[in-house]
């Protein structure tokens, strides 16, 4: 049986405005197992910093269950808080402290000692400008300095919400180098982001939702096995090797080198134009990425929502992955 | 829960803006007691007693004694009302005091506790109200707040660690200050080689602890407030209204504002009792027939003691706290 570090059921969260009523998660299912890093991906408003809001508490949802360690949120999270370090949506830390003041005070609170603070200080780069005012940080020094508050609690489940934002290239990489390194060490990482490439390089599994909705769950590798695949021929006739494939039902799309061919089976195009007399020079198959995957998912979920939109019947939970 | 209390006061030594209240709250009452000595001074034994003699022989005088006789006369027509003693008034208010012949003003403990003391008192309450509201709209204002719940979740703690430091903080400065306001009074009489009259220096000392003790509630409720509303500005908006409306909403409203009007409680409770004034009804002074159950209202004068001043604030403070702390717990966290 998996352990769970988080799981969500029927999670709905309903925002009552001047607008009326928007539902910002609906019906969420939402299980990350113990270990290893988790992508949180959505297009921006899907509900993913919602999600993680009502997970640690500071907001309540309308509707479902949430467990953190197998603990009922927000029931008993104090229990289990001080497992969990997290950076929601942008750094927030008292800006006329230094972002050594904002650590310490928050070290402090949980009776953390200063070494904690030294220590994650120099984790996150920060050593030599940890004295200076938190306002005269940039933006990646901010990210810098919430990652290091997540490290002071030692936390077995950090969730880290865009943490990449607004880091330069280098700055980009060490973050990911040590959510990596977190994720080898046995800390469970659920990482909110919209870089898919930076998903894709560090997640082991992930959860895709759109419009609130969970559209896919799984590990990395099978999510991009997933729907279409596709291999790529090389030949010396393409035209012809095209003719064969399309007459056995197989759809083929001439390309710089060769062909590309929609199908999960690299056998039978071998034996298709094997049969034909025809001989390729070279079968690869084109492994699709999360951006692609993320992209398809997500435009599946518009396109639905439109339909939805167009026919007044339709069940508002449909099309749940 | 003292881990947290204690992160609190860290946090509010090191916010700026807390910290030059906190200052003023010790200046002010400082600067005002310097200038309250500048302007007065005590009066020796001797100089006093020449005052009262020069006070006695001008009582002498047909004119005072003609005023006077007028005045018991017909106490009505000189504002003396039905219910008071127009012996004590008439002679209060005509007859020549002793204070008027001294060549300067006089230092007067007693006296300064319905006045520069008075003042003192609440000038530090307002600036606790503004260090409560302050201390805890910065925390709304960055975003903070999500933060350090993140670290501790409990609502209820986190609300509770704040209020206790902020009550203690303002609480115990403003008790500095209002001690120290008393102590520059005596020190005069002390410099002066005057005679402290028995008991004044320690009523004094007790006004100023009374008026340190609202000024720690006044801390506590800007702090609550600001927690329900999540914005100084708001919070601070919102007092100023009350504050203006309220009192002539109340004056206009209750022919007795007593039990109703904030500042008479705020008053009563840092002066132990206090006296205000009311408008008497109509049938008090067209000539009417008043009975004696009636003659009651018709005193100007009305006493808010001290026990329902306390009664009146805890009530008050009271509920802002519970619907402060119910608001924390249940809404979402920005």
């Amino acid at each position: 049986m998996t352990d769970y570090v988080i799981e969500t059921t029927g999670l709905r969260k309903e925002f009552r405005g001047r607008r009326g009523l928007r539902v910002a998660v609906d019906n969420l299912d939402l299980a990350v197992p113990a270990g290893g890093v988790h992508g949180f991906l959505g297009p921006n408003g899907s509900g993913k910093t919602t999600t993680i809001r009502m997970l640690l508490g500071l907001a309540r949802a309308t509707q479902g269950t949430m467990r953190l360690f197998g603990e009922p949120v927000p029931h008993r999270l104090p229990a289990v808080i001080d497992r969990v370090g997290a950076v929601v949506e942008s750094p927030k830390f008292s800006p006329n402290f230094s972002g050594r003041h904002n650590l310490l005070l928050l070290a402090r609170s949980i009776g953390a000692p200063t070494t904690r603070v030294d220590a994650a200080v120099e984790t996150v780069g920060l050593t030599g400008r940890d004295r200076d005012r938190y306002k005269s940080y940039s933006l990646g020094m901010k990210q810098r300095l919430a990652i290091a508050a997540t490290l002071l609690k030692d936390p077995q489940l950090l969730i880290l919400d865009e943490p990449t934002n607004g880091l330069d290239p280098a700055g980009i990489r060490e973050i990911r180098d040590t959510i990596r390194d977190l994720g080898e060490r046995g800390v469970t990482v659920l990482l909110s982001s919209h870089i898919l490439a930076e998903v894709q390089q560090v997640c082991t599994s992930a959860t895709i939702i759109g419009n609130g909705r969970l559209l896919a769950s799984g590990k990395v590798a099978d999510l991009l096995d997933s729907g279409s695949t596709a291999y790529a021929v090389e030949i010396a006739d393409p035209a012809a090797a095209a003719r064969v494939l399309g007459a056995a039902g197989l759809t083929a799309t001439p390309t710089e080198t060769g062909l590309r061919v929609e199908t999960h089976d690299g056998a039978a195009v071998t034996r298709t134009l094997g049969e034909a007399g025809l001989w390729l020079t070279a079968l690869t198959p084109l492994r699709r990425d999360l951006e692609s995957v993320f992209l398809e998912l997500t435009a599946a979920d518009t396109l639905g929502n439109a339909a939805q939109a167009h026919d007044p019947g339709a069940d508002p939970r449909g099309g749940v992955a | 829960m003292i881990r947290l209390i204690g992160v609190e006061l860290t946090r509010a030594r090191w916010r700026r803006a807390v910290l030059v209240l906190l200052i003023t709250m010790i200046v002010a009452p400082v600067g005002l007691g310097v200038i309250t000595i500048l302007d007065q001074q005590p009066a020796s034994a001797d100089a006093y007693a020449q005052a009262e003699a020069k006070a006695a022989k001008e009582a002498e005088r047909p004119r005072v004694k003609k005023e006077i006789a007028a005045c018991l006369a017909d106490p009505e027509g000189y504002g003396v009302g039905p219910a008071d003693d127009p012996e004590v008034l008439c002679e209060e208010w005509y007859a020549p005091q002793p204070e008027w012949y001294l060549d300067y003003n006089a230092l007067d403990l007693d006296a300064a506790r319905g006045d520069a003391g008075l003042a003192v008192a609440v000038i530090v309450a307002l600036l606790a109200l503004l260090v409560g509201t302050t201390f805890i709209g910065h925390d709304w204002n960055t975003g903070s707040m999500s933060n350090q719940l993140i670290f501790e979740s409990r609502r209820g703690r986190v609300w509770a660690a704040k209020a206790v430091a902020v009550t203690l903080v303002t609480g115990v400065i403003a008790l500095v200050g209002t001690s120290l306001f008393w102590l520059i009074l005596a020190a005069r009489f002390w410099s002066a080689d005057a005679e402290i009259p028995d008991g004044a220096l320690l009523d004094g000392l007790q006004h100023g602890w009374r008026g340190a003790a609202v000024a720690g509630f006044a801390g506590l409720i800007g702090f609550a407030l600001t927690m329900l509303s999540r914005s100084t500005v708001f919070t601070l908006g919102v007092l100023f209204g009350v504050a203006v409306a309220g009192s002539i909403l109340i004056n206009l409203l209750f022919d007795d504002p007593g039990p109703i009007d904030p500042s008479i409680n705020v008053a009563a409770v840092i002066n132990h009792d206090w006296d205000y004034y009311v408008q008497t009804p109509e049938y008090c002074w067209d000539g009417s027939e008043v009975t004696e159950d009636m003659q009651a209202d018709c005193s100007e004068e009305r006493t808010r003691d001290f026990g329902d001043g306390v009664l009146y604030l805890g009530v008050l403070g009271g509920a802002i706290c519970a619907a402060s702390v119910l608001s924390y717990r249940r809404r979402d966290v920005p």
